[in-house]
């Protein structure tokens, strides 16, 4: 008796709570599918020209006569390829919700600076003569270029997804802030010609690293479902 | 209600279909309550979660992705709320263990009763001692009804890892009710 009685008052309230919700969803403004991929195609458009126009400010392709083309094509399609594993990372299963299981998402962040250090390391034992220690330089421009072109498109990217990382936001905030250095990373490789380790741990990998910081903290500020106001 | 009517509702809403709303709701709602019941011992704060997981999926219903799942999702994002009124210190129990809403669920009888009221008030126990990753998982399949991949999808973990932590759950609550069972026998 004692369940039937509660379950009838838990209909009862559940009966209003649904006429006030359809009531109220009338009320609040949601993009519909269509409007959702024009907003998707629009940000994405942006961080692909904010992209471009970052590779003429670093200055392009730098084409020293001792990094070969074939240097480039292999190391260049290595940070390539950190970069989709990266965005893969952000994106994961295309069907969910609820983004990529954790561990996917550790392994981005940890994995792909590993990978672009490894591909460099290997760059320089495959192609000796291009390597260049640049003992004069220790990295602070390209660590300042990477932090400058790499912070403004992630925190569109953030902005764009508020409040929808139900699972882990701060993880996903680092995924996508790996994705973002991993991405910047590119355009300082064919700009610079430092192999030296120090430099690129310093210039190429730390900020790939930082921006991963910074994305955490906007995927838990940002990113994270909380209540509202509607 | 199967997940595949829900998922199609859920595609037809985030399409402009407004009137799946309403089927929606009816397929989430009680289940959702449950949860949040459960979680929240506040049948207040409880139906103030739902309206808000509700209003968030209204919010969000454009980036349903074609082919998602929507059970997982609701889940999370209640779950998400409960944490985050956990972490604010918002929440206040204001429902006697008596209506808690697995005991509801009890037979009524003589002798039965007591037994079984004990029983549950060991397992409930031992559900609460579990590490919080495994009473989670245990309590999204056995109690709330999700498939393993729909429990991984709302915990952001794999199907693997939510078999494991069943697993040990599973071992933990059968130990309890052993010891118990050993007990009225000696």
């Amino acid at each position: 008796m004692i369940s039937s009685t509660s379950s009838t008052s838990s209909e009862g309230a559940l009966d209003q709570l649904k006429a006030s919700l359809l009531a109220e969803v009338r009320f609040i403004p949601s993009p519909t599918r269509r409007g959702h991929r024009l907003r998707e195609a629009v940000v994405l458009f942006a961080v692909l020209a904010m992209y471009l126009a970052s590779y003429l400010v670093v200055g392009g392709y730098h084409a020293a006569s001792d990094r070969p083309t074939s240097f480039m094509v292999v190391t260049t399609m290595g940070f390539v390829l950190a970069t989709f594993a990266a965005i893969w990372g952000v994106f994961g299963d295309r069907k969910s919700m609820t983004g990529p299981p954790l561990i996917w998402m550790v392994a981005v962040v940890v994995g792909v600076p590993l990978m672009q250090l490894g591909w460099v390391v290997l760059g320089n034992e495959l192609f000796p003569h291009s390597h260049r220690a640049c003992t004069g330089r220790v990295g602070n421009v390209c660590l300042d270029f990477s932090l400058t072109l790499g912070s403004m498109p992630l925190l569109l990217l953030a902005a764009w997804r508020r409040r929808a990382n139900v699972v882990h936001p701060g993880w996903a905030g680092a995924t996508l802030g790996t994705a973002v250095g991993a991405a910047v990373g590119i355009l300082i490789h064919l700009s610079c010609e430092c192999t030296g380790l120090t430099h690129v741990l310093r210039g190429h990998i730390l900020p790939v690293a930082l921006l991963a910081i910074f994305g955490a903290f906007a995927g838990v500020r940002m990113r994270h479902v909380k209540r509202q106001r509607f | 209600m199967t997940s595949n009517s829900l998922d199609e509702a859920m595609a037809r809403y985030a399409n402009g279909d407004d009137e799946a709303f309403a089927f929606l709701y009816d397929g989430l709602a009680p289940r959702l309550l449950r949860y949040l019941q459960r979680h929240t011992l506040n049948t207040a704060q409880a139906k103030d979660h739902l309206q808000q997981t509700l209003l968030h999926m209204h919010r969000a219903r454009g980036s349903f992705r074609r082919g998602a799942a929507v059970v997982p999702w609701a889940f999370a994002i209640a779950r998400r709320l409960v944490l985050d009124s956990a972490r604010r210190g918002k929440l206040e129990p204001t429902l006697s263990p008596d209506s808690r809403p697995v005991e509801e669920e009890l037979h009524h009888s003589a002798d039965s009763e007591l037994a079984a009221k004990q029983l549950a008030g060991k397992m409930l126990d031992t559900l609460a001692s579990l590490p919080e990753n495994q009473r989670v998982a245990f309590e999204l399949v056995r109690q709330d009804g999700l498939s393993l991949t729909e429990a991984a999808a709302a915990l952001g973990t794999t199907v693997t890892a939510v078999k494991l932590r069943l697993h040990r759950a599973s071992v933990a609550l059968r130990a309890t009710a052993g010891s118990l069972h050993d007990g009225e026998a000696a």
